[in-house]
């Protein structure tokens, strides 16, 4: 029925406008926008009405504050002023790297009507904040008395590349309690590290550690506190979590499986006072000259020891280091 | 006078082309002045660059950005090897793996003192504590070299009794791993060796017909575990299955399944039948106390069939571990290694009943709990009684065309046998 357009219009095929340059078609916009300059500006305003782009942070900082404190005495001034640049340094090194931090209250709190379960809420405050936080990836669970000594370090570079080759995946060189190393059914050749902890001389050591938000972190959160583990060895886990963390680890396969560990120097130096048993050992303790990333002068309020003092040290030390630091780039520093 | 009128001059081309006039000798200063300036400049900055480069490369200012000076390279490199509860293992291809049932009488005869290495408890002067020993000779395939080489029965029996949960399925060639293993745990010392053929054959029958794989363990060769806390025998089953996930790696679900239950259909697929999560939705028990009739704790309204990971039947008394399913991954494994632990074999009140542990963990764990679905007994485990007379509408007991029957606490009567011999027998004639 239809016959072809083309057929009525013979000359449609023979008479073609000349073909126009491609830039050529642009030019009645062009011609459009020379008269009215003010529409370039426009785009600029899609820059302030459309959120920014930003990279949600992989990392989430969180600082214990307020340790033991709410109900047994007053906090000195001197407390406070710790308080205050333990906070200082962990946020500039957060702003620094573009990390989260997230400062919790970890006072005493009566959980359960028939007892205290103080000192068990590590595994609460890290279900809480995995929660606040559900972008972040990593989680770093810092002490009150812990100060960043190298700031300019970066997690991902120091640690996260590479994590499954820079951890020992057993307790074969360092291993204090004498958990039997080898154990039935860990498969570390296919598990990821989930759990990065220190050892110090008398085990794990919870100051200082990171977990990866994971499957086995959200079981490891869930088992971690049990009524009946709990009932049975309450007198015996004196260092509460702590203990039972290690008792995990020394009978369940699965938890091993994922837990890498690093040298307590890498994320958790002590400074001399601690470990007083092993005060020679240098494994432990802080080495100015190797920059070690962090100081933690856990137990600074038991003996004669005082945590303002270490604390003031470890800050001046750390703006030494900084101020020459800052003139390494010149010849002759 | 100025008049502020521009002179030829000043109007010099702008753009690309040079000016062709020379430029006055008052600007040229500038200009040369400018460039001078310029080069030093630039010579400042590339010489600190190259000195940071030098610095960084030659002094070690780029030690504190790492921790390798505090590691031990070589320790780093050596990774324990996985391996189940023996260290040396016997690599089968066969997709089943289970003990010669016919010296179940010749290993009652040995009695579990020639099985084991003994003890007297120092609780106990009564009691005898067994122990296992990894002290035998093996061959280069890890069984256990024939000293004697003697044709005695016994010493055969005694022998296949200590490799047997050495073995472990590493597919070989173009064979696959099963992605379902049914397992078991079988007594030597409750049943006799019909009965335990019986039990045996229809596991393999059922795991042929649907290209699944098989586990059967001896229970007695957990007797020393189970001794460490006075464990009832039940408690077996969950090391059984733990082993069982170690030699078949790759397989997705395990279903352990009693010696007390019988695989009536063979033609029911589990998968496309339970574990499918459009099957298993409309059957997850919701809003279900974990401690029937009026727990507190109950299963999570919305439960999707997805997140499951194990899942058990529920009948009117309570949850029941005669037959239930677990996945192979970090949660299933990490939940069984919990419900195992020595802490939660110890403690009085669970030593008795594995199924008691496992009530107080869905109580106290709720990422377990959202991760576990309660389904009725007639799933996968209908009961056997012995009055017929039931409702249709029933979700608990055994009717016809059934999947799996469970005849729990035959034991008690000691009907084991003859209740087996007569779902045996309804079997042979369906077929």
């Amino acid at each position: 029925m239809s016959i072809p357009y083309a057929a009525h219009q013979p000359y449609l095929k023979t008479l073609k406008p000349a073909a126009q340059s491609r830039l050529a078609r642009l030019e009645p916009a062009a011609r459009y926008l020379r008269h009215r300059p003010y529409l370039l500006l426009l785009p600029l305003l899609l820059f302030f009405l459309v959120p920014h782009y930003h990279k949600s942070p992989r990392v989430v900082i969180i600082l214990a504050a307020n340790e033991g404190g709410g109900v047994q005495r007053w906090k000195t001034p001197q407390e406070w002023s710790v308080e205050r640049s333990s906070i200082a340094n962990k946020r500039e090194y957060a702003e620094q790297h573009g990390y989260i931090l997230s400062i919790k209250d970890t006072a005493l709190k009566r959980r359960y009507s028939h007892e205290w379960r103080e000192g068990w809420e590590k595994a609460d405050i890290l279900k809480q904040t995995m929660r606040q936080y559900p972008d972040a990836e990593w989680f770093w669970w810092l002490d009150l008395h812990t100060f960043i000594m190298e700031p300019q370090i970066s997690l991902e570079e120091y640690l996260f590349n590479n994590l499954e080759k820079r951890t020992y995946r057993d307790l074969s060189y360092h291993n204090p309690l004498h958990i039997p190393v080898d154990s039935p059914y860990v498969d570390v050749e296919h598990s990821p590290v989930d759990l990065v902890l220190a050892q110090d001389c008398g085990g794990f050591n919870l100051g200082s550690f990171l977990v990866r938000r994971s499957e086995w972190t959200e079981l490891l959160l869930d088992v971690w506190w049990d009524p009946v583990f709990y009932e049975q060895m309450h007198m015996t886990w004196e260092h509460k979590e702590q203990d039972c963390l290690e008792t995990l680890y020394r009978t369940q396969p699965w938890i091993r499986e994922r837990v890498g560990f690093v040298p307590l120097r890498a994320i958790n130096s002590f400074p001399p006072g601690a470990c007083a048993e092993q005060k020679d050992d240098p494994q432990y303790f802080y080495n100015e000259k190797d920059r070690d990333f962090l100081v933690n002068m856990a137990g600074c309020n038991f003996g004669d020891r005082s945590c303002w003092n270490e604390y003031e040290h470890y800050r001046n030390l750390q703006k030494q280091l900084r101020k020459s630091r800052r003139w390494s780039w010149l010849p002759g520093f | 006078m100025h008049l502020g009128i521009p002179k030829r001059s000043d109007l010099r081309p702008k753009g690309k082309n040079k000016p062709i006039l020379p430029i006055p000798a008052s600007f040229r200063g500038r200009i040369n002045d400018f460039k001078s300036k310029k080069t030093i400049l630039y010579a400042v900055l590339t010489l600190l660059t190259l000195n940071y480069i030098v610095s960084r490369a030659f002094f070690s200012s780029g030690k504190g950005h790492n921790f390798n000076h505090l590691t031990n390279q070589e320790a780093l490199q050596t990774l324990q090897k996985n391996h189940g509860l023996y260290k040396h293992e016997i690599i089968v291809n066969s997709n089943y793996i289970f003990p010669p049932i016919e010296h179940a009488p010749l290993l009652r005869e040995l009695t579990l003192d020639r099985l084991f290495k003994s003890k007297v408890s120092p609780d106990n002067p009564q009691e005898k504590l067994y122990y296992y020993s990894d002290d035998d000779d093996l061959n280069e395939l890890n069984e256990i070299k024939d000293k004697s080489n003697s044709e005695n029965p016994l010493d055969q029996s005694r022998k296949a009794f200590k490799e047997h949960g050495r073995k472990v399925f590493r597919p070989s060639g173009s064979k696959k791993s099963p992605e379902i293993v049914i397992v078991t745990g079988v007594d030597f010392e409750q049943f006799e060796q019909g009965h335990l053929t019986k039990i045996v054959q229809n596991r393999v029958d059922y795991a042929h017909a649907n290209g699944y794989g098989v586990y059967v363990r001896w229970i007695q060769e957990f007797i020393p575990t189970l001794q460490e806390f006075h464990n009832d025998r039940k408690w077996a089953r969950l090391f059984i299955l733990r082993a069982a996930m170690h030699a078949f790696p790759q397989a997705k679900y395990f279903w352990y399944l009693d010696q007390n239950a019988y695989i009536m259909r063979h033609d029911i697929e589990l998968y496309s039948y339970l574990l499918e999560p459009k099957s298993l939705e409309p059957i997850i028990l919701r809003d279900q106390p974990i401690v029937p009739p009026n727990g507190v704790i109950k299963t999570y309204k919305k439960t999707k069939a997805d997140d499951i990971r194990f899942v058990i039947t529920q009948a009117k008394d309570g949850l029941d571990t005669d037959s239930f399913i677990l996945k192979n991954d970090i949660y299933g494994k990490g939940f069984l290694e919990f419900w195992t632990d020595p802490l939660m074999r110890k403690y009085p009140s669970f030593a008795g009943d594995d199924k008691d542990a496992l009530m107080h963990i869905l109580q106290w764990h709720p990422v377990i709990l959202s991760k576990s679905a309660i389904i009725p007994s007639r799933t996968i485990a209908s009961l056997h009684s012995s009055n017929t007379a039931e409702e249709v509408d029933d979700t608990s007991f055994y009717q016809e065309d059934d999947f799996v029957v469970n005849f729990k606490g035959c034991d008690v009567y000691h009907t084991c046998e003859l209740v087996l011999d007569s779902y045996w027998k309804k079997q042979q004639a369906a077929k």
